[in-house]
């Protein structure tokens, strides 16, 4: 573009072509439409529930066709298990709350036979499930650890309200869409479970509306932090390295062995 | 109970399915690689351009390294990127991995501008001949915003994964050769000279007079004929048949501006440009 404007002459210094300007209120109006577009349609509505699960391949598996939601499932039933069975097992010894007491220790023993018709339904389609949970629950039972007294009662509470109000969802799809007769058995046992337990969390009356359903795009609410010892040391690496590099700049435009060398490949040539 | 046994306990980052765990460490691993590269390449860009460990390394060894690590960066990006198109979640699909603000997470979006401008000055480095040099460069140094936007997202992403702690004395390792060079290469180079932390008489003692006449003469051991400053000035340098390079040695006072964005983008340094007593 600039080398077809030379031989009509330079536009003047701090003045732009018409093109360039125009390619530059092109980006500015893309960058925030698209800003608009991400307020106003999310990444996760648009098509009516269950539309999507059917698009992907299916697994071959007895028991009728078995779509990659229905082992998704499975796997976010399996994963909630293990996180919120321990969890609720700590919060019933140790809550002040009775109510919440009382919650947490039906909800522990509810999630053992959760677990258990999990496991088998899984077994009989050969699927596997893990063993552990994501970071992002074991983010959620370190900060349920963390806590205590009334902050305790509040935040377990609200962590498991939403953790089931995702989990329900993807329960719930699945229980009206799949095709698959174990998937389908377990996604009722599942759901009557999860509704229960979403009603029996409200019921303690510290359920907040921001308790409503996470993914695992969401923000860990729990981190953690790096010891005042690892803190004060990296700030003293980022110092150090910092000047290090200084130093090697002071040192490398001090030298000059490339420049020696040329200058007497040249006297040898004369 | 054979569904129990094959997946680790400890999985770096794991997500939902035992596909997810997978695509997960592969993305993890690629952010981070691509962190270190882009930190990297920002020094050895700072190199090239200023010239200060020249003497040490030799400019087209730091030029060509700059362009491997810029190389590099890009390719565990993409894979960084396009990752996570292989999630079962479906935490990014489609077009929301090159666009930004379509899957409506901020902290996503500063990744993908970046990647975006990358791409754009990965492209656009090889075009000398297609745009003038100061427009090419103004173009280049968007790379500063880059490695804003890159570290902004990869401090924010292992906050939102609960990884904060894992990253921190490593990632700051990382970064801090660059912040270094960051933070000098916006003083001007006597002060740096001043402050004895390059060489004296590597900066030009008073520098050119934009308006005065000017002189040029050019090294022809150095000169490579690239031909960027006959792009650059094509009124003062010329490229003949046969492949000598004709100049002007007194240029026109109204050449000044060209003929010294020339001197700075001859990739061989051959061109030298001094004030002429009139």
């Amino acid at each position: 573009m600039s080398v077809l404007s030379r031989s009509t002459g330079r536009t003047r210094a701090g003045r732009r072509s018409l093109p360039v300007r125009l390619a530059l209120v092109l980006a500015v109006t893309g960058t925030v439409g698209a800003c608009g577009v991400s307020a106003t349609s999310g990444w996760h509505d648009g098509d009516p529930p269950g539309r999507g699960l059917r698009n992907d391949t299916t697994i071959d598996a007895p028991y009728g066709p078995l779509y990659p939601a229905d082992v998704k499932m499975l796997v976010a039933v399996a994963q909630a298990g293990l996180w919120e069975a321990p969890a609720s097992e700590d919060v019933a010894r140790r809550s002040t709350n009775p109510k919440v007491r009382a919650v947490a220790a039906q909800l522990a023993e509810e999630h053992h036979v959760l677990h258990q018709t999990n496991i088998a339904a899984a077994d009989r389609l050969q699927v596997q499930l893990p063993q552990a949970p994501t970071p992002q629950q074991q983010g959620w039972r370190d900060e349920i650890r963390a806590a205590s007294g009334d902050e305790l009662d509040r935040v377990y509470v609200n962590l498991t309200r939403a953790a089931h109000g995702s989990v329900y969802m993807a329960i719930a799809a699945v229980r009206s869409t799949t095709e698959n007769d174990v998937v389908r058995s377990a996604a009722a046992i599942a759901e009557d479970y999860v509704s229960r337990h979403m009603a029996l969390l409200e019921s303690t009356g510290l359920a907040t509306s921001d308790a409503l359903a996470v993914h695992s795009g969401t923000d860990a609410r729990y981190q953690a932090l790096p010891a005042p010892v690892d803190f004060v040391l990296g700030v003293a690496l980022l110092v150090t390295v910092g000047f290090g590099t200084l130093l090697v700049v002071r040192v490398g435009s001090r030298m000059r062995p490339e420049e020696a060398a040329e200058e007497e490949e040249a006297e040898a040539w004369t | 109970m054979i569904s129990m046994t094959s997946l680790p306990i400890d999985v770096l980052a794991a997500g939902y399915t035992g596909n997810d765990n997978g695509v997960r460490s592969v993305v993890a691993f690629s952010a981070r690689l691509s962190y270190l590269t882009m930190c990297l390449t920002l020094c050895w860009g700072i190199f090239t351009a200023t010239g200060w460990v020249r003497r040490f390394t030799g400019h087209h060894a730091l030029r060509s390294g700059h362009a491997m690590l810029a190389t590099f960066t890009l390719a565990t990006a993409a894979v960084h990127g396009f990752g996570f198109w292989f999630l079962d979640e479906q935490l990014v699909v489609g077009s929301q991995v090159f666009i930004p603000f379509l899957n409506g997470y901020v902290r996503h979006a500063l990744g993908i501008i970046a990647f975006d401008l990358m791409v754009a000055i990965v492209v656009t480095a090889g075009m000398h001949r297609v745009f003038r040099y100061r427009n090419w460069l103004r173009f280049h140094q968007t790379a500063y915003a880059v490695f804003v936007l890159g570290a902004a997202h990869a401090w924010w992403g292992a906050w939102a994964n609960g990884n904060f702690e894992l990253v921190w004395l490593a990632g700051l390792t990382a970064s801090a050769p660059a912040i270094a060079l960051v933070a000098v290469r916006f003083v001007p180079s006597r002060v740096l000279a001043k402050v004895g932390l390059i060489e004296g008489d590597s900066v030009r003692a008073t520098p050119v007079d934009k308006a005065a006449p000017l002189t040029v003469s050019v090294d022809n051991q150095r000169c490579h004929r690239y031909g960027f400053c006959q792009t650059e000035a094509p009124d003062v340098f010329q490229l003949q048949e046969d492949g000598r390079l004709a100049y002007r040695q007194s240029p026109d006072i109204t050449r000044n501006l060209d003929v010294l964005s020339a001197a700075r983008s001859c990739p061989m340094r051959a061109i030298e440009v001094a004030g002429r007593d009139v």
